[in-house]
């Protein structure tokens, strides 16, 4: 009788200790563990013009719980890129976002064959295997923020109509593509159309969000 | 029997083989991020002061060595709207960061700020646009780094004395034995403002100054031009000097004479940006005060190393440099 009861009394104390290092291993590795990283690289000087690309990639990362590894660079040689790309391969990315280097890299003739880099750039489509760009647009087009300036010629009909380069949607798009790489290893170009902008539609109301600084 | 201490030692090995692993499971070492992660949070990289800051702060970050590891930063441009500032914290907080540099876009709101940043356990280095001395206490891991602004405006002040002492004749155009001025204020709530106008007020009391009238341009180049054209033209052909809080104010009053093709009254800004400086080897424009802002980012670097390796017992809360005059 006092056997069985020592033998209850044991298995208990495995389980409890066996709950106990659960739990203990739930609460410390929820939060690290489940964020994966994406390498951003940037030219070095700050520049409005892609501040609602990193918006975008910002907004997705946050609600993805993704990292970002944010390098910033006045000049990069192609051996440069490829020891920043191995050693963030180390550091467990799922894939890089470089953008518009033709700011940065020297060697803009070379073809840079990376499965898991995509460029986001206006003159370099042909350089990368994977590259996210506009289409081809008529002028005058300009790249979000669009000043209230600009909106007020269209409106007083100053201005017939201008295209706009969404650059929200452009970065939205390229790091959602790199996060859908790392699940199934399937990247494609990326080719965003500019929207027409004149008085019907300003009035209409439907292009308020894309217009909204 | 023997089939029931079989079963009873199937199960005790079972449960002893999935503790083992469980402690194993916890103890495994977690994937680290292998650089360190700085968050720069800007109200306005259209503001050309802070523009040149972070650049120089950029460039002193990338020099530096921080507890052997590369570091990491990310620039986050408020464009002047403390929504947009907000919704960037936000994502700033659950981003992993080592620690946060924050140039409030509105510094009466440090405390919500400083608040989450103490929940997130993230340290924190305002600078620049000062928060109230309280608002700093809310977390031991919060500093402040920027300028005795009340001593830049003195050192205005000091300028503007040099020169009715030295050159009387000149600055004194209209030969009334006061000293004409507009006063060009930056915004209005904020304490650098305040704090720089009160300096040159206090510190000139032995000057007969005349305010012929003092606007608000809110630090802006452009806005501080436009302002200045709606002012009455008696006031502006009367104004022997032009006091502004910032480098930015001055150049657009600057930039109004040019293009009215008037003659420069005495103009003095406070920053020292590369354009100011350039004006003024150039004798256009008199003079202005340096900020101490390499200092400021100096101290940043190093408060930031010391962050990261948790010794930051020495520092007190709130750094000013030392600001100093600029003129030919």
């Amino acid at each position: 009788m006092k056997n069985n009861k020592k033998k209850y009394a044991l298995v208990i104390i495995l389980i409890l200790f066996i709950a106990f290092f659960s739990s203990q291993c739930m609460m410390t590795r929820t939060n690290t563990e489940s964020k994966k990283t994406v390498a951003v690289i940037l030219p070095y000087t700050y520049n409005k013009e892609n501040s609602r690309i990193l918006d975008a990639i910002r907004d997705y990362s946050h609600n993805n719980s993704i990292i970002l590894d944010v390098w910033h660079e006045k000049s990069l040689s192609s051996n440069e890129l490829s020891s920043i790309i191995a050693n963030e391969e180390q550091n467990h990315a799922i894939g890089i976002l470089l953008i518009y280097p033709e700011n940065y890299l020297t060697q803009q003739e070379k073809h840079y064959d990376y499965n898991n880099v995509l460029a986001i750039t206006a003159t370099m489509q042909t350089a990368f295997s994977h590259y996210a760009a506009f289409e081809n647009s008529p002028s005058p087009s300009y790249l979000l923020p669009v000043s209230a300036q600009v909106i007020k010629k269209i409106q007083d009909g100053k201005t017939n109509c201008i295209y706009i380069k969404n650059t929200y949607k452009l970065g939205y798009e390229s790091i959602q593509m790199l996060d859908t790489y790392s699940r199934n290893k399937y990247m494609k170009d990326i080719s965003i159309p500019c929207h027409k902008v004149d008085k019907a539609a300003i009035e209409s109301g439907e292009l308020d969000a894309l217009l909204t600084n | 029997m023997k089939t029931n201490l079989f079963s009873y030692n199937s199960i005790l090995f079972t449960l002893i083989i999935i503790l083992i692993s469980t402690i194993t499971i916890w103890k495994l070492p977690q994937t680290q991020n292998g650089y360190t992660h700085i968050g720069i949070a800007v109200y306005d990289m259209d503001d050309t002061f802070i523009n040149d800051y972070v650049t120089k702060l950029q460039n002193k970050i990338d020099r530096s060595s921080f507890s052997g590891k590369k570091v990491l930063y990310e620039i986050f441009d408020a464009e002047g709207n403390a929504n947009r500032q907000e919704h960037q914290l936000q994502y700033m907080y659950t981003q992993n960061f080592d620690a946060l540099l924050i140039n409030l876009v509105t510094p009466s709101s440090a405390a919500s700020v400083l608040n989450e940043t103490a929940n997130h356990d993230i340290p924190v280095i305002l600078f620049n646009r000062e928060a109230d001395k309280k608002d700093l206490s809310i977390s031991k891991q919060t500093w402040y780094v920027g300028t005795a602004a009340k001593k830049a405006g003195a050192i205005q002040a000091d300028m503007l004395q040099n020169v009715w002492n030295t050159d009387k004749i000149n600055l004194d155009r209209n030969k009334n034995n006061k000293l004409d001025y507009i006063l060009i204020e930056g915004e209005q709530t904020h304490f650098d403002a305040v704090r720089r106008t009160n300096g040159f007020l206090e510190n000139s009391q032995n000057l007969p100054l005349n305010q012929l009238t003092n606007l608000s341009a809110d630090w802006q180049r452009n806005l501080a031009s436009v302002k200045f054209s709606k002012l009455d033209t008696s006031i502006i052909q009367s104004a022997e000097a032009i006091i502004c809080n910032n480098d930015d104010m001055a150049l657009g009053v600057y930039d109004y004479y040019k293009q009215h093709n008037l003659k420069l009254p005495l103009i003095l800004g406070i920053n020292n940006s590369p354009e100011m400086n350039q004006k003024i080897q150039a004798g256009e424009i008199y003079g202005t005060v340096d900020n101490g802002t390499s200092d400021q980012i100096s101290y940043i670097c190093k408060l930031l190393n010391d962050i990261l390796n948790k010794d930051t017992a020495k520092y007190h809360k709130i750094w000013y440099s030392k600001p100093f005059a600029i003129e030919k």
